[in-house]
């Protein structure tokens, strides 16, 4: 049984805010605007159950190496990521995997926007 | 005795130094000096007694009164019951001792090579040798794997763990991994003597804590480093083998480090994987084998660091701790293609020999 939760009028969930809703099933979900884009993710840390959703929003860094004795070079991409603040797990708020290991993942969830409103499927 | 064929990874051959310094050049003056005194290749340490003061005997080949010949290996080959075996180097186990000279280990390294060739590989009897590299000079290093790694008398190339700056992990090592890989040479990351006598933390009284410690520190202070900044990702045909840590340490290690890359992921963005699972595809020879009171623990952790197709049986003689093929025989839950694997079908893969 979906539930479609209301979380705000579109305009109190500006550019890289957040909110953390409530669902009936007493789990709690971090909505997220980011880069225009909104993305949902359950407040429940895979390693220790920490409150991933209060975690810092970054993009994840990706490695490009030039052959032989050059240096890994590391650049920030454009995937949005967020980092469990008890020991910095790292998940893709797109999918939920995390950045070094897709078989553990944080849940996510639909998000629509109907009449300037946001919703949570979950 | 076992009928299995036997391949013995790891023992050990003390070469003279006075016979290297035969094939150093003429003009050079280290010549001279490892002629005049062989002791003093190496800074001096208050070595221990391995020995324990003549509770352990080597009396059947040279290593104890300093010096082992080329007719040596036959016996050890005869007392450890192998059909073949893989020696490496005595003196350059303490390569680190040389701190930032890297004219040495050129020279010491390339008189090695010769000097092996010349005297003592012999693949129609099974003796093969490892090409000690000169990491300190990382293109000196690959100038001996291009003039010596083709021969077949040199099952792989070797570099000693103990003390390298920076670890084997930094990419001033690239030119030699890549070199092996292109060779097809096995690399073997060999624990070095030179961190015991000069273990991080002084002040240890006995040789028990130090040997303890200090293989372990040696090995694994590289594997951590060459497994986080992606060797195994940048050289994927490289086979990597490590020697001489005992085996249990490397389960030990694959969940200390893919805890640490589940928290740090974004430090190690070059890996695809866990640490743990690049491991489980490097080799390791097993002495000193490891004598865990439980055998379902030891036979978890060879699952986990991954199965008995990553084991090399070495002996490591004549040194003081060797181990015998019956370290590997009487391991009760290993099947007869197990032991057969681990005592030499997969160092046979491993080396191509």
């Amino acid at each position: 049984m979906t539930e479609k939760i209301k979380v705000c009028h579109r305009k109190e969930l500006e550019l890289d805010t957040r909110k953390v809703i409530s669902a009936k099933s007493g789990n709690e979900i971090g909505v997220f605007s980011v880069d225009g884009k909104y993305y949902a993710v359950e407040n429940a840390c895979p390693h220790r159950g920490g409150p991933v959703c209060n975690g810092q929003i970054q993009k994840e860094i990706k490695a490009e190496w030039r052959g032989p004795g050059n240096r890994i070079e590391e650049t920030i991409s454009s995937i949005p990521t967020i980092a469990c603040p008890w020991h910095g797990w790292e998940f893709k708020l797109e999918t939920g995997e995390h950045i070094g290991d897709s078989q553990i993942y944080v849940k996510t969830y639909e998000v629509v926007v109907e009449d300037d409103n946001v919703y949570v499927i979950c | 005795m076992t009928n299995h064929y036997i391949v013995d990874s790891d023992a050990h051959y003390l070469e003279s130094l006075p016979e290297l310094a035969e094939y150093i050049p003429d003009n050079n003056p280290f010549k001279q000096r490892f002629k005049r005194s062989p002791g003093k290749m190496f800074p001096s340490s208050g070595y221990p007694d391995h020995y324990m003061y003549g509770r352990i005997q080597r009396d059947e080949v040279g290593y104890l009164k300093g010096q082992m010949v080329p007719e040596d290996i036959p016996t050890a080959m005869e007392i450890v019951g192998a059909d073949a075996i893989v020696v490496i180097t005595q003196k350059m186990l303490a390569f680190a001792r040389l701190g930032g000279d890297d004219e040495r280990p050129e020279l010491i390294s390339n008189a090695y090579a010769d000097y092996m060739l010349d005297r003592v590989v012999n693949p129609k009897e099974g003796i093969y040798a490892l090409l000690v590299l000169p990491y300190q000079d990382p293109e000196r290093a690959v100038e001996l794997i291009d003039r010596c790694g083709s021969e077949k008398g040199f099952a792989g190339a070797c570099m000693i763990c103990g003390g390298p700056e920076p670890p084997f992990g930094n990419r001033k090592y690239d030119g030699i991994y890549e070199a092996c890989q292109d060779a097809k040479l096995p690399l073997v990351f060999h624990a070095g003597g030179a961190s015991l006598d000069y273990f991080y933390i002084k002040g240890y009284e006995k040789f028990i804590e130090t040997h303890t410690l200090g293989f372990l520190w040696s090995n694994m202070s590289q594997l951590v480093s060459i497994v986080i900044q992606g060797v195994a990702e940048k050289f994927p045909g490289l086979k990597i083998v490590f020697q001489e840590s005992g085996i249990l340490y490397v389960p030990s290690l694959m969940a200390r480090l893919d805890a640490e890359y589940l928290k740090r992921a974004s430090e190690a963005p070059i890996l695809t994987k866990r640490p743990s699972e690049y491991m489980s595809k490097f080799y390791y020879g097993t002495q000193p084998l490891d004598e865990p009171k439980s055998a379902e623990y030891f036979q978890r952790a060879i699952e986990e660091l991954g199965g008995a197709s990553q084991l090399l049986y070495s002996s490591d003689y004549p040194h003081w701790d060797y181990d015998p093929p019956s370290a590997i025989t009487s391991i009760p839950f290993l099947t007869e293609k197990e032991k057969e694997l681990i005592l030499g079908k997969n160092a046979q893969k491993v080396f191509g020999i």
